[in-house]
């Protein structure tokens, strides 16, 4: 075996697809020639460098809480009724979806026109709008088992006037559009400082569901 | 969020669930059941972050990403066929929506997350040595990685990193099996040639590679 022919076997060699009789006649090879033997060390090396590499950040330790509240913040109408008690902490995670959804979704990727300003998707933006107003609904249910909240009132008096500038559909509130994708709950929070509640707030006593706040019981669809 | 870099062993996470468990699993999750979502979660959320953290290497944006994944994912829950593997439709949708953030922020060499080459621990001087070595291997091997197009960074990290198969990758890609094996090809030779310039300089590394092929 040749260099040329050897060194077309390396795929194969690093897939475990060489068997037989190629197998050890690419084996020989490689004893025989320092320079394929090398070349193929670069690449072998290159694969357990990175199969043997496993360190990646830290996933925020809220993220399963965070998207479990965003499943239910889209969740049908008559299957969020029934569970106002973890609605608690919902809403906030809820913006969080709302913020990503609008930085992340190309539909909501602002496009240039002719004359220079910028428009958001119709499509987009009547989505958005709609979960908008679909968190506005579940914050005023949740406030009503809970009045004295006051974080609650905080944030739904921010989200009200967000969505009152999204609603009025000129060249600004184009821009808002995307500054409010923009915007963190965290910074939301920050500028309303209120601390973010912890994941798991409890449950209203009264609550129409048992057991756990955060699973609700489930529902044919 | 926070800068901890957290030592994940793909062997010590949560493992999928034999088919028939996943399948009862993926029913009650239809039925909207919020544990098995959950537990859908926990199960994927380790290993679909880590990939998509090494595509954009922001961790932010993969956070988001990730987020993104599930939740269509859920939404489209009804479509899914238990028959097949969810890791793998969940991973092909966090796939899609990677390459529209990539495709959107048009180079992600600024935002590169410089966390991967922290110093190695303090320990006896030969150690030491040793780790600066592999720190700078390392880091040569994954500074090329990043160069790769998006496709073939994928099929490496799907193929080295994740372990799937060339079949596995093909579904998550969304291509034949046979431009899996070109891209890995191709890649391969992206890497063998990036690396060879950087170990031509580099005679610590060098050294290594010199020990490596005997």
């Amino acid at each position: 075996m040749d260099c040329v022919s050897a060194r077309s076997l390396f795929d194969a060699h690093l897939d475990g697809e060489l068997s037989g009789s190629l197998a050890a006649e690419f084996a020989t090879h490689k004893l025989q020639c320092p320079a394929c033997r090398r070349e193929l060390a670069l690449l072998e090396v290159t694969g357990q460098v990175l199969a043997a590499d496993t360190e990646v950040p830290k996933l925020d330790a809220e993220f399963t809480d965070r998207l479990i509240a965003c499943v239910a913040s889209s969740a049908p109408r008559r299957w969020r009724r029934r569970n106002l008690a973890w609605l608690v902490g919902g809403p906030l995670a809820a913006a969080a979806c709302l913020t990503f959804a609008l930085r992340l979704s190309p539909d909501s990727a602002p496009a240039v026109n002719s004359g220079g300003m910028r428009e958001t998707h119709v499509l987009g933006g009547v989505e958005r709008m709609d979960s908008a107003q679909e968190m506005l609904e579940q914050i005023e249910q949740v406030r009503r088992v809970h009045p004295d909240n006051a974080e609650l009132a905080a944030f739904e008096r921010a989200l009200r006037e967000r969505v009152a500038q999204i609603a009025n559909g000129t060249a600004q509130s184009a821009d808002l559009l995307e500054n409010y994708g923009k915007l963190t709950i965290m910074e939301i929070l920050e500028s309303m400082k209120v601390d973010q509640p912890k994941a798991g707030a409890t449950a209203a006593p009264d609550a129409a569901t048992s057991g756990d706040a955060h699973d609700p019981p489930v529902e044919d669809l | 969020m926070n800068g901890q870099m957290a030592k994940l062993s793909l062997s010590e996470h949560a493992s999928p669930r034999n088919h028939g468990e996943e399948q009862e699993l993926i029913r009650r999750a239809k039925r909207r059941d919020a544990s098995a979502l959950r537990e859908l979660i926990d199960l994927h959320k380790e290993r679909l972050f880590a990939f998509v953290w090494r595509m954009v290497r922001n961790h932010h944006d993969a956070e988001e990403i990730c987020q993104e994944a599930f939740l269509k994912a859920f939404s489209a829950l009804d479509s899914f066929d238990p028959a097949y593997r969810f890791s793998t439709w969940l991973f092909t949708i966090a796939y899609r929506v990677t390459l529209n953030v990539l495709r959107r922020k048009k180079g992600a060499a600024g935002d590169i997350d410089l966390r991967i080459f922290a110093d190695a621990g303090p320990g006896a001087e030969d150690q030491a040595v040793i780790s600066e070595e592999a720190r700078l291997l390392k880091s040569a091997v994954w500074s090329a990685v990043d160069r790769l197009s998006p496709p073939q960074r994928a099929a490496v990290l799907l193929f080295y990193q994740q372990e799937q198969s060339c079949q596995d990758i093909a579904e998550v890609l969304e291509i034949p099996v046979a431009t899996v094996k070109s891209h890995l090809h191709r890649a391969r030779l992206r890497l063998r040639d990036l690396l060879a310039n950087t170990f031509a300089e580099d005679s610590s590394a060098d050294r290594i590679l010199g020990d490596l092929a005997g």
